[in-house]
Order: structure tokens, then C-alpha cells, then sequence
């Protein structure tokens, strides 16, 4: 019977940046610790990379959709609230 | 988990952070449950960060009178009205989405948070969601409608499937609804005749629709199952031919073996009597592993009466090959469903190695019910089986 590997520091270190990146427990994502280290860091990059994207669209249209009247308002929301 | 249901996954999951497959290459080997979670946590990743903030946005602009509210959700766009839809009290919400241009409707569900927005598309009157349906359809968005089939109540589903004309796209839609269970239940609602000709265009390789009708009659019970089956099992042997070649390439077997189960003797032995099953002896080595590797031992047992000795042969040729686990495995299948005879058939041609771990198993039954490993050794003594 082959015995489990336990994941190497590069692995570990990539799987808790995953878990970061997702904003959760790293036992939550822990199946995925097969994964290998260059892998998990891909993974983590594309995820940086969408959230990024959707913050980043959602902020344009808000300023870009926003009427005049409202602008005020809205800045200070950005400002208290915006993660 | 089928491969089929890992594939899917990973197109969600491409499609949730806006990215090629391609783009998730090195996930192609994790099992569903990993990728499913992998889309979740995604899924609150992307969708919850601004909820602060889109929850104050809401709560501000919630006293607003629908007509002004939807004038303004035009000027935002898709993005931030889905957000804004989602932290709104649903019911408000639903009056929201009724004021929207159909096309602005339809972006907004694109954008939509899957785990948030069940109670608002409940809410919404059949005539919009219709409409939704519509445009998206025409946006082939078939990944969000199957979500939002997921969430609706049965008058809403048989109003947006009145609605869609186009079969090709319901059958789309059905192979991306998330809860199996619920697709079972809304196939049930959908007139036989409409089903039928679902089944009988997409049975046709030509229309390359092979994973999705796989994906439908695998996942609805049996009283479907088994005449919708038939159905596909009638075309021609050519048809049927090449959606064999298609679901070895696609490695559908998990998904092909039960419907073939659930055809009668008959249908079964026009299958099995297919030429192609002995010119490529691969198919069935890799219809076995897929039996094996998905518990199908018992889907594939009964078959094996049905088929003529050539094809006997090339099944224990490749059941030859298998690693001795595999044997107990199907022997335990065997035993559950008192598949002997056809477990004897296969076994009798099997390598004298492999014969003697067939025998000395039998023999091991006999620590728990003697009875039952002396009936099984006159079996093997009758197929002359590791004299």
C-alpha cells in the first residue's frame, strides 16, 4: 500500500495562500492539497485575477453609472465600505 | 464521481472566474466534489467581498420608488444591478427585474450571485422570468439557466419550458441544472411527446449534443430511464455505433453502462452484437475499468449472458488484465446479485491464475455460509473452472 505523502513546505505554504486568497479556513480547501505547489499557485493567480476583474468592473460602473445627484453619496459609501 | 461530472465542473468553474478550460488544465484529474468546492469558494470569494458595501447601497436606495430605481439600475449596468438585486428585499427586487429591459434582465442574471438569489428569482412573476429565459437562451447562457431551473417552483418551469422552443437548448440547460434530484422531477413535468424528440435528436452523434443526453438519462429514475433508453437504443446500428465511439472518446462509460441496464433483453443483445464491440477490443477494456472504478460491476454482469462467446472471449481477455482487487470487487457484485452464471461464463476463460483466485475466494465464503461455497465450487466444477 503506498503511504500517504505528507504536502511539502512549498505545497503547504501555496495551499494556506489559496486559502487566504479564498478568505477561508485552509481545513476548508484541504482536498485539494494534492495539488502540486506550482499548481496551487497558478490556481491562487487566476483567482487573484478574477477578483480583481470583478472589483474592479463593479467600481467602473458605479462611477461611470452614477448620476451627479448621487455622487456624494456614493464616494463616502466607497470610502466606509468598499473592501 | 464520473468524469463526465468532473468535466462539468470545470466548465462552471472556468466560467465563474471568466476563463478558458484551457486555462484550468491542470485541475482535468481532480475529482468533482474538489472542483465543486473549488467553484464554491470561488463563488464567496467573488461575490461576497462588496456585500458590505452593496448592503448600504441597497438600504439607501431602498425607499425609492421601482420606475426611479429602475432608471438607475439602467445608468449602473448588469454588473452592479445584480448586486444590488441580491442585497434588495426580494420581493422588491422581483418588481426591480420586472421594470428591465429584457436585454439589461438578462445581463444581470449573467451576473448574478448563485448562492444569494434563490428567494429573489422566486419571487419574480412567471412573464419576466420568461423573458429572461428567453434572452438567454439566445445568449446561450445554458450554465445559468440550469442554475436558475435549480430555483424554480414547477409553474415556473413548465411556463419557461412552454416558452423555449428550441429542444437543443432545453437539453443544454437540463445538463447543467446542479441538483440531479430536481432534474428528475422537471424531466417528469415535461410533455412525453417533447421529451422523446429531445432524446431522438440527441441520440443522433450528428448533433453533438452525446454528453448531455448521457448526462439526462443517467440522472432521471428508472420509470424514464427505461423508455426514453429504448428510444435512443432503436436507431441505427451506425447511430449506435457512434455513440460508442463518442462515449469511450468522452469516457461516458459510468453514465452508458446503466442506461444499458435498463434496456430490455432484447435491445441488449442488438447492442452487444455490435461489430464494432469486437474490432475494438479497447471499448470494452475500458467499459470494465469504468465498471470497476465506479461500482458498475452490477450494471455489467447481467450483460454477459446476453453476449455471443466471441464477445465473452474479449470481455474475459480484458477482465484478465484487471488487478486481483477488481476480481473480488465483481465477485462481490456477483454475490449481491446472484450474477454466478455470468461471472462463471467470463470466469472460464480466464488466464489458470486468475481461475485459482476465483476458486479460492469461493472457498473463503465458506468461513461465513458453507452452504452458499459448496454450491459455488459445483458452479466452478460444472464451468470446469481451476480443476
Amino acid at each position: 500500500m503506498p503511504q500517504p505523502v505528507s504536502p511539502s513546505t512549498g505545497s503547504a505554504t501555496a495551499l494556506a495562500r489559496l486559502a487566504e486568497r479564498l478568505q477561508c479556513p485552509q481545513t476548508t480547501i484541504e482536498p485539494l492539497s494534492g495539488l502540486a505547489e506550482d499548481e496551487l499557485r497558478t490556481l491562487e493567480t487566476i483567482i487573484k485575477h478574477a477578483q480583481e476583474q470583478h472589483q474592479q468592473q463593479l467600481r467602473t460602473a458605479l462611477q461611470r453609472g452614477c448620476p451627479r445627484l448621487l455622487q456624494p453619496l456614493l464616494h463616502r459609501l466607497i470610502q466606509r465600505h468598499w473592501p | 464521481m464520473s468524469s463526465l461530472q468532473a468535466r462539468l465542473e470545470l466548465t462552471k468553474l472556468a466560467r465563474r472566474l471568466n476563463i478558458s478550460t484551457q486555462q484550468l488544465a491542470a485541475l482535468s484529474s481532480q475529482p468533482a466534489d474538489n472542483l465543486r468546492l473549488l467553484r464554491r469558494q470561488s463563488t464567496l470569494s467573488l461575490f461576497h467581498r462588496e456585500h458590505a458595501f452593496f448592503h448600504h447601497l441597497a438600504t439607501i436606495l431602498a425607499p425609492l420608488p421601482t420606475p426611479l430605481l429602475a432608471a438607475l439600475a439602467t445608468r449602473f449596468g448588469p454588473r452592479v444591478t445584480a448586486q444590488l438585486a441580491v442585497a434588495l428585499p426580494s420581493a422588491y427586487a422581483a418588481g426591480l427585474a420586472a421594470r428591465l429591459s429584457s436585454e439589461l434582465l438578462a445581463q444581470t442574471c449573467l451576473h448574478l450571485d448563485p448562492l444569494r438569489s434563490r428567494e429573489l428569482i422566486r419571487h419574480l412573476d412567471l412573464s419576466t422570468l420568461v423573458r429572461a429565459a428567453c434572452q438567454l437562451v439566445d445568449k446561450h447562457a445554458f450554465i445559468e439557466l440550469g442554475q436558475l431551473a435549480d430555483f424554480l417552483d414547477d409553474d415556473a418551469i413548465q411556463a419557461v419550458i412552454a416558452a423555449i422552443d428550441d429542444d437543443r437548448a432545453l437539453l443544454s440547460i437540463a445538463y447543467y441544472m446542479e441538483s440531479r434530484t430536481r432534474l428528475d422531477h422537471i424531466v417528469q413535468l415535461m410533455p412525453r411527446q417533447r421529451l422523446e424528440r429531445i432524446v431522438m435528436n440527441a441520440a443522433d452523434p450528428a448533433n453533438d449534443q452525446i454528453c448531455e443526453i448521457l448526462a439526462l438519462l443517467s440522472s432521471v429514475g428508472y420509470s424514464l430511464r427505461s423508455p426514453l433508453s429504448a428510444l435512443a437504443a432503436d436507431q441505427p446500428a451506425q447511430t449506435l455505433t457512434q455513440i460508442i465511439l463518442l462515449s469511450d472518446r468522452y469516457q461516458l462509460w459510468p453514465e452508458l453502462l446503466p442506461i444499458l441496464t435498463a434496456l430490455n433483453p432484447e435491445r441488449q443483445r442488438r447492442l452487444l452484437a455490435l461489430p464494432v464491440l469486437l474490432e475494438q477490443p479497447s471499448l470494452l477494456s475500458h467499459a470494465i475499468e469504468a465498471a470497476d472504478q465506479h461500482g458498475l460491476w452490477s450494471s455489467v454482469l447481467p450483460l454477459v449472458p446476453l453476449m455471443n462467446n466471441e464477445l465473452v472471449q474479449t470481455v474475459a481477455e480484458q477482465a484478465a488484465r484487471l488487478p486481483d482487487a477488481a476480481i473480488e470487487r465483481a465477485m462481490t457484485a456477483a454475490l449481491m446479485g446472484e450474477q454466478w452464471q455470468a461471472l462463471a461464463q467470463v470466469a472460464q476463460r480466464l488466464p489458470a491464475d486468475k481461475q485459482m483466485l476465483v476458486r479460492s475466494i469461493i472457498v473463503g465464503y465458506g468461513a461465513v455460509d458453507a452452504e452458499l461455497s459448496e454450491r459455488l465450487q459445483r458452479l466452478l466444477q460444472a464451468y470446469e473452472i481451476a480443476r
